[in-house]
């Protein structure tokens, strides 16, 4: 009884309070206020663990976040999106929400990193214990932003069973139905391209790393969904703070989320007109991140980055290596259907907005520096992370095909400078 | 993708993997139960395999740490206990037996 009401709790529970931060169609109240309820949790929940007080941090984000919802509250027209979508959407939320009552946390990084930390915090109700601090646990990157094990944590003491791993699936589950949901209904104005988003989300590699129990999926969802939260507010004059919190979201949950979101408010601040937007994105993301860095730097945490780089291998020797393993990973239609050549194409057909088409492309830029430079040797590296850390650009070059076929079928004002392009528009790329 | 997951779920079911997901598990679960109720709050413990100690055998040690937290691994100096995976317990010497199975066993040093 206690697992169903922590799980309920940690899922349902945070959605209710996001969807005051959002006024629109329920299928973005929802989904929307889903992610947005999750990163309230799980921020709360890292600053509680900082403090030596989860419950009450998560507690008090909660609180804080309802009280704060109307006053920031982005309004989004009910013109875009589609039912459809959605349905479809639902129909797969349902069968991951109902098998994952019967699964644990189902893979090696899931409970060897981010369910360790969960467990560790929610016991010690504090990150000063062995787990964040003992060399012998240096497995599991004790420096990684822990957003994600903030919320798993908070259902596992208010469950009070730590041997139980289906609550941190349920809680996965629901985050991608949320994002999804989302997504779909941002379905840019029922146009064939606003699909890609969500054949983004139900791709079989997506959809196949979320229910490992990694953080990859979370993070990419939370920079997609804040992504395309901003620029559709934008787009409509909305308020963007709800975007600025879900790209936080994105950066306290993984080192590639925190620079999905990074090069994200970059892009928005070379391409925006409104330049402060992209500064106010980035000084949210670091006044989010500030406490957890505190922490890390007075602990001297600093885990594989400093070790020693492989003799054998340069950062220019490994392009190659890089360059077949990622083109393998991203065109292979197993992983993804035909969604990246479709995107693709889309981008070469219609001239794209070049906030997110300058955010995709930098952002698998930055994977590939990170491959270059990372102390592993690349070929075990590259088999162990590849699939997922590609996940989250592939989903900002979905969006930048999406957001390109709302340019050129819905969006004239865009096109045309007569026709008062709004606060919404960027240049083109 | 659905129905692999599916299938996976099954999988994880049939061989009773309630916390923590595995093709197979990494240790016996019997030897995790014994470790647990072997220890009491605050003590440690260590793990020697075939393949060495703690993370030397790295699959082995990261699922053995998952499951016996809020105990945590004591690698450098004397843990209260230690888990013996295909190995026999003589190699401690002096430490007596807690439990013990087929190719297990908890030894307090």
């Amino acid at each position: 009884m206690r697992l169903a009401f922590a799980t309920l709790a940690t899922t349902v529970g945070p959605t209710l309070i996001g969807m005051r931060w959002i006024d629109g169609p329920l299928a973005v109240r929802a989904g929307i206020g889903g992610l947005l309820g999750f990163v309230f949790l799980g921020w709360g929940a890292m600053v509680g663990g900082l403090l030596g007080a989860v419950l009450p941090g998560a507690g008090t984000a909660l609180v804080a976040a309802w009280i704060l919802g109307p006053r920031l509250r982005t309004k989004l027209s009910g013109e875009r999106g589609s039912w459809v979508a959605v349905g479809v959407v639902a129909a797969i939320g349902s069968v991951l929400l109902v098998m994952s009552l019967w699964r644990p946390v189902a893979a090696y990084d899931g409970w060897a990193i981010w369910s360790l930390k969960a467990k560790a915090l929610a016991q010690n109700d504090t990150f000063d214990n062995a787990v964040f601090l003992d060399p012998a646990y240096e497995f599991s990157h004790q420096f990684y932003p822990p957003l994600l094990p903030g919320w798993q944590a908070v259902a596992y003491r208010l469950s009070g069973n730590y041997q139980r791993g289906f609550p941190t699936q349920f809680q996965l589950a629901w985050l991608w139905t949320a994002g999804a949901a989302a997504l779909a209904w941002f379905g840019w104005r029922r146009r064939p391209a606003g699909l890609l988003l969500v054949a983004w989300a139900a791709a079989p590699l997506v959809l196949k790393e979320l229910m490992k129990g990694y953080a990859d999926v979370p993070a990419a969802m939370f920079a997609v969904g804040g992504a395309a939260l901003y620029l559709t507010a934008r787009e409509e004059n909305a308020r963007v703070a709800p975007a600025a919190v879900l790209l936080a979201g994105a950066a306290g949950t993984k080192l590639e989320g925190a620079i999905l979101a990074a090069i994200f408010a970059g892009a928005l601040f070379l391409w925006d007109r409104r330049r402060r937007a992209g500064l106010g994105l980035g000084v949210t993301m670091v006044a989010a991140l500030a406490p957890w860095m505190a922490f890390v730097v007075s602990h001297e945490l600093s885990g594989y980055l400093a070790r020693d780089r492989i003799a054998s291998e340069t950062p220019f020797g490994r392009v190659g290596t890089i360059a077949a393993e990622m083109s393998e990973t991203i065109f292979n239609p197993a992983n993804w259907g035909v969604l990246v050549p479709a995107a693709l194409l889309m981008l070469v057909l219609v001239k794209g907005r070049a906030v997110p088409v300058t955010a995709a492309v930098v952002a698998f830029a930055a994977i590939f520096v990170v491959y270059m430079t990372t102390p592993f040797r690349i070929e075990w590296y590259l088999s162990r992370s590849v699939a997922r850390v590609v996940i989250g650009p592939i989903g900002l070059l979905a969006l930048a095909a999406a957001t390109t076929w709302q340019r050129r079928g819905a969006g004239a004002a865009l096109e045309d400078p007569s026709r008062s392009p709004g606060p919404g528009t960027d240049e083109t790329a | 993708m659905l129905v692999w997951l599916r299938a996976e779920t099954r999988r994880f079911v049939a061989a009773n993997l309630v916390e923590a997901g595995r093709r197979s598990p990494a240790l016996p679960p019997a030897l995790i139960s014994a470790a647990r109720e072997t220890l009491a709050p605050g003590e440690t413990w260590k793990l020697i395999t075939p393949g060495g100690q703690c993370r030397d055998d790295a699959d082995r040690y990261y699922w053995l740490a998952f499951h016996l937290l809020p105990n945590v691994a004591e690698c450098d100096g004397t843990p209260t206990i230690v888990a013996l995976y295909r190995i026999e317990p003589q190699i401690l010497g002096a430490g007596s037996v807690v439990a013990q199975g087929d190719d297990w066993a908890v030894v307090r040093p």
